[in-house]
């Protein structure tokens, strides 16, 4: 046998190395979504020359920058196969939101909802939402 | 493609989190690989075979015979 056994079993350590990585990534995420929002709320007033409200744009910015950092970081901590699932979760969103958008302004037209679109974005999010708690039922299933 | 990570793990009384770590990718990509569910890439392949010492062939069998 060329291996150790479970007593300087450093692996291990560096596993939980890695899953108390992520924990602290999640919390900083969850974090900083709750300071945009905060901070959104406080400038929510704010308007520049024109008579236009700067709070949307702002925030809508600052949305896109926590997105942006959280999955950056989140890809390059990830291995092949969280990535395959994150892909997968990506294309199931996309396909939603791409396939759903013009069958949504239909029913939007012709039952009167008023935001279809809005909608179209939560059925997207939730899709995303329903392939990845499968992915991870069916690894755990195996497992 | 069928693999012998799981015999070669319990030989040396590893858990899937050690693997992990000696590997340096999650448990759920471990355990998506020893049930078959991914087939790793060339490199993780590699790196598999080069921390039990073995060939590649001697972890992975892809169904075919050698000529």
């Amino acid at each position: 046998m060329t291996g150790t056994t479970r007593t300087d079993a450093w692996g291990a350590r560096r596993a939980d190395d890695r899953q108390r990585r992520r924990r602290v990534r999640k919390a900083l995420t969850i974090a900083a979504a709750v300071a945009v929002m905060g901070a959104a709320s406080l400038i929510g007033g704010t308007t520049v020359g024109s008579g236009v409200t700067i709070a949307p744009l702002v925030t809508a910015f600052c949305i896109v920058a926590v997105a942006a950092i959280t999955l950056g970081l989140g890809w390059r901590e990830a291995d092949e196969v969280l990535r395959r699932r994150a892909l997968h979760v990506f294309a199931a969103v996309g396909v939603v939101a791409i396939v759903g958008n013009p069958v949504a302004e239909m029913l939007g037209r012709a039952f009167h909802i008023p935001s279809p679109t809005e909608t179209l974005w939560w059925l997207s999010i939730a899709t995303g939402v329903a392939v990845l708690l499968v992915q991870r039922w069916r690894d755990r299933e195996a497992g | 493609m069928k693999n012998r990570l799981k015999v070669l793990r319990a030989e040396r009384d590893w858990s899937q989190a050690e693997l992990a770590g000696r590997l340096d990718v999650s448990r759920q990509a471990v355990n998506a690989i020893e049930t078959g569910k991914h087939d790793p890439s060339l490199p993780l392949a590699f790196r598999i075979a080069r921390l039990f010492g073995l060939q590649i062939e001697e972890v992975f069998d892809d169904g075919h015979d050698k000529d």
